[in-house]
């Protein structure tokens, strides 16, 4: 018999590392032909931190992504960005870039707010172009600006750093702020459970997660859905299994992750965009916010469809097959 | 140490190369289990006979309700053959069931009956249609029920340092009032050997009311894919209805013998999954029988 059941996993998750300080820094250089070297040392593991770092430069700037060059993970010539972990790049390196552009623009800012006779804050850099605030009509070309800077003996060079707002906390109660910026979420599956073999199919993942502001939608969508798949084996098939101290499946063969095959029938990301105030346009961390609901959410569906309980991951065809067993026997205990 | 790769023109220039190495060159088709092999373990190759440019080796023919299958065809070509998808879809299904599409792509049937892997997809289904395999050496060619060629202790009859597998054939169970299917559990939908996989053919007796003739092949609850000799002997001379199905799936889990695995799952648990495959995939066969009709 196949039966089936939704359930719902929710989350909230601190960006950074808890209650410690965990400063990034960038340096920017604005150079003559109106693009940007961005340096940081932020390393990009696959997620696309030079993406959206180069974006939140380019953003600044008014300049297209194409414009801006990026020297990462390479601390001989950048500053430091910590480690990437704790879903912290887009939020702490973003700000960093975000303060070194800015400084960076100093020069130009002041040039463009004397030229078109506004104060600096009316100031609106977009298209390669200064416009003011109050009349679309009048604007600079950024890169004539930035000649005349040049001109001028004035180097466009910032440096940037952010530390997340937290304190230490009480050694004793815990009190304290550990972090500066909470990611959340919500995310429902799902399922059917073949009652004869064990298996679970989900047919349903439905993943709301608040972003602060998506940089690049595309790619936080990716990572939502990659931290699903990822979800997905925690709650149904990844199993170390270590026998006196050895780990008896060291390899993919036996150690199963999710393939393509096994993404559910309807995988739906919905981007939540809440605006962090303390974060770059807005943002904040996505990375592991995006696999921690999907196995509550999977397992709290095979309870609903077995009435039957897990406290365990994975959750195996063996440990369903099993656990309904025990379910019968106790039913049959009740009645006689 | 590896000196030689060479690549054949034909068989005959095949055999005659591997009589010239004296049982120090090997056949290479696909290489998707050979390639690991040579990795792990200690085999004092002088030369690889890569057989993959031999095109006459590969196809998938019909004459009069027997189906011959050169023994290169890969599993991508099973998966998508015609022929197959009319008179044996069990073997076409459990071909698509092998490893990834790029393994399916290179991996051939000779390759996956000649390495004797216990959970052989293929090799399951072909045992239960009751498929012969055509060997060739330079002695000559012999012809061998597959079911023969798999040693009950593991690996095959055919010796590697001389013949090889040129061809299997069988009878398409449609041509005799026959049906089959596949059935296969796994852990994961891909890139997965199976916890267990189960082939099951039903020949209908003239009169449409029992069974003539019944092969169920289980694996890998066992060295190799074995036959479920009791549940097949039960269903001969019964009437296809759900009671006898039930029954013979039951009598085929007591002759599974799967050991506890920390893969694969408890003893208990796998024999559990092999009663209900092996009802599954009695079912299933006896619908395709039933859907296609049969051929005088």
């Amino acid at each position: 018999m196949k039966k089936r059941g939704w359930g719902i996993g929710c989350m909230w998750y601190g960006i950074g590392n808890t209650g410690h300080p965990n400063p990034s820094g960038a340096f920017v250089e604005i150079l003559k032909d109106a693009t940007a070297i961005l340096y940081t040392g932020c390393a990009d593991i696959g997620q696309g931190s030079n993406t959206v770092l180069a974006q939140i430069a380019a953003e600044e700037l008014g300049l297209d992504i194409e414009s801006i060059t990026i020297v990462s993970a390479d601390t001989a010539r950048t500053p430091d960005a910590g480690a990437t972990s704790a879903s912290r790049q887009t939020y702490i390196s973003g700000n960093a870039v975000k303060k070194a552009v800015e400084q960076a623009n100093q020069p130009i800012r002041e040039k463009a707010a004397l030229l078109l006779g506004v104060d600096e804050s009316d100031l609106i850099f977009k298209n390669n172009k200064i416009f003011s605030s109050k009349s679309s009509d009048n604007f600079l070309l950024l890169k004539d600006i930035v000649l005349k800077c040049r001109e001028e003996g004035r180097m466009m060079i910032g440096h940037g750093s952010f530390n997340p707002a937290t304190t230490s906390l009480d050694s004793e109660t815990g009190e304290g702020v550990p972090y500066a910026a909470y990611a959340y979420a919500t995310q429902y599956a799902e399922v059917e459970v073949d009652t004869e073999t064990g298996e679970v199919v989900v047919l349903n993942l439905i993943a709301a997660h608040d972003v602060g502001k998506a940089i690049n939608l595309q790619m936080v969508e990716g990572q939502i859905e990659g931290g699903c798949l990822m979800g997905l084996g925690y709650a149904l098939s990844e199993e170390l299994v270590v026998d006196r101290g050895k780990i008896l499946n060291p390899g993919y063969k036996n150690y199963l992750i999710p393939t393509a095959g096994d993404l559910p029938g309807n995988l739906a990301v919905h981007v939540i965009e809440s605006f962090e105030e303390s974060g770059p346009f807005g943002a904040k961390g996505v990375g592991e916010p995006a696999l921690i609901p999907t196995a509550p959410a999977v397992i709290n569906a095979i309870s609903n469809a077995l009435g039957v309980r897990f406290y365990e991951c994975p959750v195996t065809p063996e440990k369903i097959i099993s656990a309904l067993h025990k379910a019968n026997e106790n039913i049959v205990d009740v009645k006689s | 140490m590896l000196q030689g790769y060479l690549r054949p023109r034909s068989i005959e220039e095949a055999i005659d190369i591997l009589d010239q190495y004296e049982g120090k060159a090997r056949v290479i088709a696909g290489g998707t289990d050979l390639a690991l092999q040579l990795k792990s373990k200690e085999m004092h190759l002088a030369a690889l006979l890569d057989l993959s440019v031999i095109d006459e080796l590969r196809y998938i023919v019909e004459e009069g309700g027997k189906i011959k299958i050169g023994a290169l065809t890969t599993h991508t070509d099973l998966a998508e053959s015609s022929i197959l998808h009319t008179e044996a879809p069990m073997l076409s299904r459990a071909a698509s069931s092998v490893g990834s599409l790029q393994i399916r792509n290179v991996g051939t049937v000779g390759g996956n009956i000649v390495n004797a892997q216990p959970a052989a997809d293929t090799a399951v289904a072909l045992l239960a249609l009751g498929a012969r395999a055509t060997i060739v050496s330079g002695t000559g060619k012999r012809e061998v029920p597959l079911e023969q060629l798999y040693l009950a202790g593991g690996g095959t009859a055919l010796d590697p340092t001389r013949e090889i597998l040129r061809e299997i054939s069988f009878d398409s169970p449609g041509y005799r009032r026959g049906g089959g299917a596949f059935g296969r559990f796994s852990k994961r939908k891909a890139m997965v050997l199976p916890v267990f996989n189960v082939a099951a053919v039903l020949w209908m007796k003239s009169d449409g009311l029992a069974f003539k003739d019944v092969r169920i092949v289980m694996a890998p609850v066992a060295l190799v894919p074995f036959r479920a000799r009791a549940a097949e002997c039960y269903l001969i001379g019964k009437s296809p209805d759900e009671a006898n199905f039930k029954q013979a799936s039951f009598l085929a889990a007591e002759e599974a013998k799967p050991r506890d695995s920390y893969f694969r799952g408890s003893a208990g648990y796998r024999k559990h999954i092999a009663a209900v495959m092996v009802m599954r995939t009695l079912d299933e066969a006896w619908k395709t029988l039933l859907n296609r009709g049969w051929r005088e």
